[in-house]
Parts: structure tokens; C-alpha cells; sequence
């Protein structure tokens, strides 16, 4: 079975959005909530796959997300016909009363840190309901001291919610090169717990100051990203809901947006007659 | 694994303490927390990509007042070393407590004022439109620009959020207002943008006159002592035009549908 596949909606790709290869698309929920906005922010297109995509649930944070935030992701996602809601492992603010950091940041794999993250991921899915919840995993510039590995907080809290991983594919190859893991084994440990998932993909730049790779959405996906999907295609096989391409920069022409749509679903139907053991 | 709640407790220290420093675009609260193997340079990076990540979004927030501001870019990295932001904070949050700090701690003209209270006014305008959509939503269906004619039994329907800012300056008036400074704006959403009137006092009366609704025939009755009988429809169309009103054929709507507003002017 081949996934939905689409973009994360810009106002850059909305032209192409209509495409026929395009049956998936992917709304930022900050983007999408605009009180002067008349219209749904999706407009008239119908897909397969509507995903509202956030930033600020910040699930890894001590407090469970603040209910008024929740309403207001649940009206956009149901005024745009949502299948599913995303958001980061990550926390961007300590409490309610606190403050945000703006960027998320991974939280330290600790027993505390899971137990937080599990409850408030098992509050989302309540109160999202039928519409299902994907945790992405980051890409991390650092980590803080932990008691176990990224890959098994993840894969527990996996077990222990029974939510979606969001694989930002991009982000387990700019982690992998920038602290020297195998891409693959991790795809392999998380991917054995996850019930269902769903996929980013980007391209990056490397910068020579800081000495790593940095998931920018600023190019094309690079040919190791590409693999690195079609590897975690033929692992997940019918548990990948949706894929989403995202750019945030450097925009192309209406063909380029194309052509990197065209790539990602020849490679899924190419992967759909395989399954890797 | 069973986590206790003194480890609770612990993570939920850490985490503040983190933040704490973080927001406030220090990276040192970090360092006692991180991993072996990373460095202070990559929480310092995380940390100075954030802040930098803060100013685009607020001097985009800003754009529509930025040429009133000799140098927004110091006044920026000034305001978001003093000013974390807040829990759940957007960019149009930021943009009002930056204008707030402006207006409370830099030396301020006149004319400067009338720029910030201007863009104070509309960002009140959104908060307002999401704390009364419904309402909202319902007079841009029932509203039209093109309406020209109408019964004296239809309806008149105020828009449910009006904002309303006092210019003391001619900075963002046509030099004509001068000599009847100062003046009321009234800040609105409709069609999907913020507009802004400057109401004529038949105008203001007429939308004085409007509650929730009221018929065509009762408030152009109340707009003969305002003005010339000649004019009262006039007036009740040019509002309607505007959308800081609705005409709305008795057919379309009655005075039942609405909802209780709680809508308020408010004086930035």
C-alpha cells in the first residue's frame, strides 16, 4: 500500500497543491490560526490525508498542555477535516506559568521525563479522539544527561501510549551523522513498537562552524535521505499513514516542488512490492 | 519503571531551571544538564538560533510600523534580552508586549504614541475576533457591500468587534483632521483584514443608535436629529459599505439568531 504523500502546506506550494500526485498535505497549526481568516485554510482542495502539525504543545513539559491551546488545535483540525495531529518530543517551555524557549528541545531521556511525556501524549489523544496523534522525534544540537538511549525512550513511549511516530527521516540522518550512530538500527529499534507512522522529509545544509549537519528545509532532499526513506518504507510497510515534504526556504518552481513529490511517491510504489524483514 | 513524584519534583526543577536561563537567551542554566559528549558551544547555538529566530518573527510582526522607528532592529535585541516570552506566546504576542514595553519604558514622541496605540488597536481587533468568532462569523454572512436598498423592516446589525483609538497627532491622519484633533478610529475586521474609519459625528451617531439589531426604519428615524433626513440612508449605506454595519433583509435574519455578544469598545 502505497501512503498519502504531499507537502507541508506554504503559501509557496499552494499553487501546485491540486496536483493528482499530491493526495496528502500537512497545515501548521500556527500558520492555520488566523481569526480573520473567512475560509478554511485548506480552502476547496480535498486530500486523502490531513495532518495539523504543532509547535508549542511542548509534551515533554511537566504540565499537561493547556486546554485552551487544545480547543483551538481541535477547531482548526476540524474545520480543515484533520485525520491526524503532530507534534515534537520536545519541550519549549517548563509550565503553563512559565516561559517558552521558542525552539523545542529534546528532553533528557530520563524515567521522569517518559512518565511526563506519556501522560500528557495519552491527554492528546483523548481529547483529539478519532483523530490520530504523532509524536516526531527531532533533530537534536545537543542532549542533555540521560539514563537511556533516544531510541528507547521513544520505542516505550510508543509501548506505552500507542501513538504514531512522526519519522522526520531528515532528522535521524542529520542526528546520525552529527553524533555518529547508524541510521538504520535506529529505524530498526524504534520502528518495531511503532502501531502506525507517518513521515517527513527535507533537505539540509552542513555548517562548517558549528561541524554539523542542520535540517534547514532549505534544499533538496539529498540522495542519503531519499535511502534512508525508502529503507524505513520497506520496514514499516502498511503502518506509514502519510509522507510530507517540508521547505521552508530556497523555494523552487513550480516543477521542482514537483519533482521532488514525484520522486517520493515513485520510491514508496517501488517499495510497496517489498518488505523487509 | 515506577517514577516517584520526588523525581517528578526533580525533572520539573530542571526544567525550569533550563528554561529559565534559555529564555532569557542565556545558555549557561544548560550547561550543568548536559550530556557527556556535547558541548557549551551547541547549547549556546540552540540558544542564539532561537533568540534570532525570535527577531524575524517579531520584525515581521512589525513590518506595517516599521519606517515610524529609527532603528527597530536595537530596540528589538534590547526588548527580548529584558522580556522572555511568556508561556504559549505567538508572534502577535510578542508584537504587543514589545509595543507595551516600548510605550512603558522608551522615550516616547506624540506622534510615536499615535503609531503604537494604532498598532495596539489591531492587534486587539484579532484577539477580539477569536473571543467573539461566532459572532463574527455570522455578521460576514449575513453582510454585503452591495447593498444599496433596503426595506424598512430589515435589520441592522452592528459588526461584533470594533476597536477604538484615540489619535492625538496628525502622524497617520490626513493633515486636514489637524484642527479637530483628537481623533476616534475605529479599528474592524472584515472580508478577512483589519480596516480602519473615521467616523463623521452623523456616522457615530448612527452606530450609537445600533444595539444588537435594530430595523432600517428605527435608526434612520434616529438619525434625523444628526442630520439631513436626505442623508440618513446615506449614512446607514456608507456604514454598511464600510462593514463596521450590516443590512440584512428581514428574510435573511431575525433578531432571534443572534447571540449574546458581550462585545465592548475598547480605548487603546
Amino acid at each position: 500500500m502505497v501512503p498519502a504523500i504531499g507537502y507541508a502546506l506554504r503559501e509557496q506550494n499552494r499553487a501546485i497543491l491540486d496536483d493528482p500526485a499530491i493526495d496528502a498535505v500537512e497545515i501548521t497549526f500556527e500558520r492555520a490560526d488566523d481569526p480573520l481568516r473567512l475560509n478554511r485554510y485548506i480552502g476547496d482542495l480535498e486530500f486523502q490525508h490531513v495532518s495539523v502539525h504543532c509547535l508549542k504543545l511542548s509534551i515533554a513539559s511537566p504540565d499537561a498542555p493547556d486546554w485552551k491551546y487544545i480547543d483551538a488545535i481541535r477547531a482548526v483540525a476540524a474545520e480543515n477535516d484533520a485525520d491526524s495531529v503532530s507534534d515534537h518530543l520536545g519541550f519549549t517551555r517548563d509550565g503553563n506559568d512559565g516561559h517558552e524557549m521558542g525552539h523545542f528541545a529534546a528532553p533528557p531521556w530520563t524515567p521522569a521525563a517518559l512518565d511526563c511525556t506519556s501522560r500528557n501524549v495519552d491527554r492528546l489523544q483523548e481529547a483529539f479522539g478519532a483523530r490520530q496523534f504523532y509524536v516526531e522525534t527531532i533533530a537534536n544540537l545537543f542532549e542533555f544527561q540521560g539514563t537511556m538511549r533516544e531510541a528507547e525512550f521513544v520505542r516505550r513511549l510508543l509501548e506505552r501510549t500507542g501513538c504514531g511516530w512522526l519519522l522526520d527521516v531528515t532528522n535521524v540522518y542529520a542526528n546520525s551523522r552529527n553524533f555518529n550512530f547508524c541510521p538504520r538500527g535506529f529505524l530498526d529499534e524504534v520502528l518495531s513498537s511503532a502501531p502506525r507512522v507517518q513521515m517527513h522529509l527535507a533537505g539540509g545544509v552542513f555548517d562548517e562552524d558549528a561541524g554539523m549537519y542542520i535540517d534547514s528545509h532549505s534544499d533538496p532532499v539529498p540522495d542519503e535521505v531519499w535511502s534512508l526513506y525508502r529503507y524505513a518504507l520497506e520496514k514499516a510497510g502498511n503502518r506509514v499513514t502519510a509522507v510530507f515534504i517540508e521547505r521552508d526556504q530556497n523555494f523552487p518552481d513550480d516543477a521542482g516542488w514537483l519533482a521532488e513529490i514525484h520522486e517520493a511517491r515513485r520510491i514508496a510504489e517501488d517499495a510497496s512490492t517489498m518488505t523487509r524483514i | 519503571m515506577n517514577v516517584t513524584s520526588d523525581e517528578i519534583a526533580a525533572y520539573r526543577r530542571q526544567l525550569k531551571q533550563i528554561v529559565d536561563g534559555l529564555a532569557a537567551g542565556d545558555p549557561r542554566s544548560g550547561f550543568p544538564h548536559l550530556g557527556s559528549g556535547f558541548t557549551h558551544e551547541q547549547i549556546a547555538m540552540f540558544v542564539e538560533g532561537n533568540l534570532q529566530k525570535r527577531v524575524e518573527k517579531l520584525a515581521d510582526a512589525l513590518i506595517e510600523i516599521a519606517d515610524a522607528f529609527d532603528d527597530l532592529q536595537t530596540l528589538i535585541d534590547s526588548y527580548i534580552r529584558q522580556i522572555p516570552l511568556p508561556a504559549y506566546a505567538t508572534s502577535s504576542t510578542d508584537a504587543e508586549l514589545f509595543l507595551q514595553w516600548m510605550a512603558d519604558s522608551q522615550d516616547i514622541s506624540p506622534e510615536m504614541m499615535d503609531v503604537i496605540h494604532c498598532e495596539q488597536a489591531r492587534h486587539e481587533v484579532e484577539k477580539r475576533s477569536r473571543q467573539f468568532g461566532t459572532q463574527l462569523a455570522r455578521f460576514q454572512e449575513v453582510w454585503s457591500p452591495d447593498v444599496h436598498e433596503a426595506n424598512n423592516s430589515d435589520s441592522v446589525i452592528l459588526n461584533p468587534v470594533r476597536v477604538s483609538c484615540l489619535f492625538r497627532t496628525v502622524e497617520l491622519l490626513d493633515e486636514s483632521w489637524r484642527d479637530e484633533l483628537p481623533v476616534t478610529a475605529t479599528f474592524y475586521p472584515v472580508d478577512g483584514e483589519i480596516r480602519t474609519a473615521l467616523l463623521e459625528p452623523a456616522a457615530a451617531a448612527a452606530l450609537e443608535f445600533v444595539s444588537l439589531s435594530t430595523s432600517v426604519a428605527d435608526i434612520a428615524a434616529q438619525l434625523r436629529a444628526a442630520c439631513a433626513p436626505d442623508e440618513t440612508m446615506d449614512v446607514i449605506f456608507r456604514l454598511n459599505e464600510s462593514g463596521l454595519l450590516a443590512i440584512a433583509a428581514s428574510a435573511r435574519y431575525r433578531p432571534s439568531d443572534a447571540e449574546s455578544s458581550g462585545v465592548e469598545d475598547g480605548d487603546s
